[in-house]
C-alpha cells in the first residue's frame, strides 16, 4: 500500500522525532533497560499504515540499527523485528475494532516478543531467555506499551490511524 | 472471497518476508568479524549522528543526575593524594631496593555508556571513544568499581566494548592474598545485565571463603594486574574432585554502568613494571651483594684488627724497651 503524498511527509517528521526522542530523551529517562523502545513504536506505527510486506522491510532496517549499535549476533535483531514488523501489519486485518486497548496489547505484545526472540536467536543463553520472557521484556513493553498509545494518540490524524472509542 | 489485487499483494508480502527473513539469516550465519565489520561500518557513517545524539544525551545526565556524586568522589581523591607523594617516594625505594623499574601510571580515555533498547545491551556495550583518542582493540575498560571488558572493536568515535558477560570473556585472575590462581568466566545461566562470574580451575584442596576478593592477575597481555573482578559468593560446583568453580559477585556491572575508563599502553606497563622473575632475580642479587658486602666489611674489620693489634704490640714493645732503657743505670 503506498501511503499518500501527505502521509508520507507525516511519516517523515513522525520519523525523526521519534528518533530524536530514542536517543536523545531516552538516556536520559530512568533505567534504560526498562525505558520506551521508541524505535519499536516507529515500527509498529509503520506496521498499522502499510502492508505486512512493506512492514517487515521497515522491521529489518530497525533491527540492522540496533544490531549495529550491540553487536553481538548481528542478524538477531533484524528477524526479530522483520518478524515483528509483519506479525503487528498482519494483526491489523484480524483485529477490526482497533481502539487504545487494542493497540496497548499490540505494543506490549510486539515488545514482549522481540526481546524474546533476540534473546532466543541471539544465543544469549537459557537464563536471558526467561527473564526476558517473565520480566525484562514484560516491564519494557509495559512503558513502550504507555508511550506507543500517547503516540498514536498524537499521530493518529496525520497518518490515518483506525482508532474507536 | 479474495480478490485477484488482493491474492497477488498477499503473496507480494510473502515474498518480501521471505526475503528479510533470508537477509536476517545470512547476517547471522555470517562470521564474527564480518559482522563486526558491517557494524562499525554503519556506526561510522549512517548512524554517526545517532550516536552523537545519544553521546550529548548521555553527557546531559551525566552532568545534571552525577555532579554531587562526582564532587564527592573528588573530595574523596583530592583527600587520598596528600598522602601520596610520601607512598610513591616509599615505593620507588622499594622498587629500587627490589631491581624493579618504576611502575609507570596507566593511561586512560574516559568514555560515556551509550545503552540500547535491546537484550543483548549487558554484554556488547557502546562507548563515545574511538580511534581520534587512542583507542584500539583489547584494551582492557575499567568502571570505578572494577573491570568491565575489553574493547571489541574500534571507530573513528565510538568503540563497542565485549563485556563480561559476554560468553568469550576470560580473564587470568588470583586471590587478593595471592594464594589461589585461576580463570574468571561469565555464568551462562543468568541474564545479560544482570549475569553472574565464575572463578574456574581453582584446585580442589584450595577453599575460598565467601567475601574473598578476586583480582586480574596481569598474565595474558589485555588485563593489567590487580583490577579487581569480583568477590567470591560460594562453590558453584565442583567437578570430579579435582576442581572447585566458586560463584563470584561481579565488581562492576556493565548494565548500568554510564561511565567508564578505557586503559590504553598497558602492554608496556605489564612488560616494563613486571618483567619475568624479576622479584627473584632480585632477590637472588640482593642475597649475593648482601654476602660479598658482608665479606668485604669482615674482611675490613679483620685486616683493621690486625693493624690495629701489630700497632698496639709495636707499642707495647716500644713502651717495654723504653722502661728497660731507663731501668738500666
Amino acid at each position: 500500500m503506498m501511503l499518500p503524498r501527505g502521509s508520507r511527509l507525516s511519516l517523515a517528521i513522525m520519523t525523526a522525532l521519534l528518533i530524536l526522542l530514542q536517543f536523545y530523551v531516552r538516556p536520559r529517562l530512568w533505567d534504560t533497560r526498562f525505558a520506551p523502545d521508541f524505535l519499536l513504536i516507529l515500527l509498529l506505527v509503520i506496521a498499522m499504515v502499510t502492508r505486512p510486506g512493506m512492514a517487515a522491510i521497515a522491521g529489518l532496517v530497525v533491527g540492522l540499527l540496533s544490531d549495529a549499535l550491540t553487536p553481538v549476533n548481528i542478524g538477531a535483531g533484524m528477524l526479530a523485528h522483520a518478524l515483528v514488523g509483519y506479525l503487528a501489519a498482519w494483526s491489523r486485518v484480524v483485529f477490526f475494532g482497533e481502539n487504545y486497548l487494542v493497540h496497548l496489547g499490540l505494543f506490549l505484545g510486539a515488545c514482549w516478543v522481540r526481546n524474546v526472540l533476540v534473546a532466543l536467536l541471539g544465543g544469549l543463553g537459557r537464563g536471558a531467555v526467561q527473564y526476558e520472557a517473565l520480566v525484562g521484556g514484560l516491564l519494557q513493553g509495559l512503558t513502550t506499551a504507555i508511550a506507543g498509545v500517547v503516540v498514536v494518540f498524537v499521530v493518529r490524524e496525520w497518518m490515518g490511524v483506525r482508532l474507536e472509542a | 472471497m479474495l480478490r485477484a489485487s488482493d491474492r497477488s499483494d498477499s503473496r507480494r508480502d510473502t515474498v518480501m518476508l521471505l526475503g528479510c527473513v533470508a537477509v536476517s539469516l545470512l547476517f547471522l550465519l555470517l562470521p564474527d568479524s564480518a559482522g563486526q565489520q558491517v557494524a562499525g561500518a554503519l556506526r561510522s557513517t549512517v548512524l554517526a549522528p545517532l550516536v552523537w545524539l545519544q553521546t550529548e544525551a548521555e553527557l546531559g545526565r551525566t552532568s545534571r543526575s552525577r555532579f554531587h556524586e562526582v564532587t564527592a568522589e573528588r573530595d574523596s581523591a583530592a583527600l587520598a593524594a596528600q598522602g601520596l607523594p610520601v607512598l610513591r617516594a616509599e615505593n620507588g625505594r622499594l622498587r629500587q631496593l627490589l631491581t624493579l623499574s618504576r611502575r609507570l601510571p596507566p593511561g586512560f580515555v574516559a568514555a560515556e555508556v551509550l545503552h540500547q533498547s535491546q537484550a543483548s545491551d549487558g554484554r556488547m556495550l557502546l562507548v563515545n571513544a574511538g580511534q581520534a583518542r587512542g583507542v584500539a582493540s583489547f584494551q582492557p575498560v575499567v568502571a570505578p568499581e572494577g573491570l568491565i571488558g575489553a574493547v571489541a572493536s574500534v571507530g573513528p568515535s565510538s568503540s563497542t566494548v565485549m563485556t563480561w558477560a559476554h560468553p568469550d570473556f576470560r580473564v587470568s585472575a588470583f586471590t587478593e592474598d595471592g594464594r589461589v590462581a585461576g580463570v574468571v568466566a561469565p555464568s551462562l545461566a543468568t541474564t545479560a545485565s544482570e549475569a553472574g562470574l565464575e572463578f574456574r580451575a581453582a584446585s580442589y584442596r584450595d577453599t575460598l571463603l565467601p567475601g574473598t576478593l578476586v583480582l586480574s592477575s596481569g598474565l595474558g597481555g589485555v588485563y593489567p594486574k590487580g583490577i579487581p573482578v569480583g568477590v567470591v559468593r560460594g562453590v558453584a560446583r565442583e567437578q570430579q574432585g579435582w576442581e572447585r568453580v566458586y560463584a563470584l559477585e561481579p565488581a562492576a556491572r556493565p548494565g548500568v554502568a554510564a561511565h567508564v575508563m578505557i586503559l590504553t599502553g598497558t602492554d608496556s606497563i605489564l612488560q616494563e613494571a613486571f618483567p619475568g622473575d624479576s622479584i627473584l632475580e632480585a632477590a637472588r642479587e640482593d642475597s649475593l651483594a648482601a654476602v660479598a658486602r658482608t665479606d668485604s666489611v669482615l674482611r675490613v674489620r679483620l685486616g683493621d684488627s690486625v693493624k690495629a693489634w701489630v700497632r698496639d704490640s709495636i707499642a707495647r714493645a716500644a713502651v717495654m724497651r723504653d722502661s728497660a732503657l731507663r731501668a738500666v743505670p
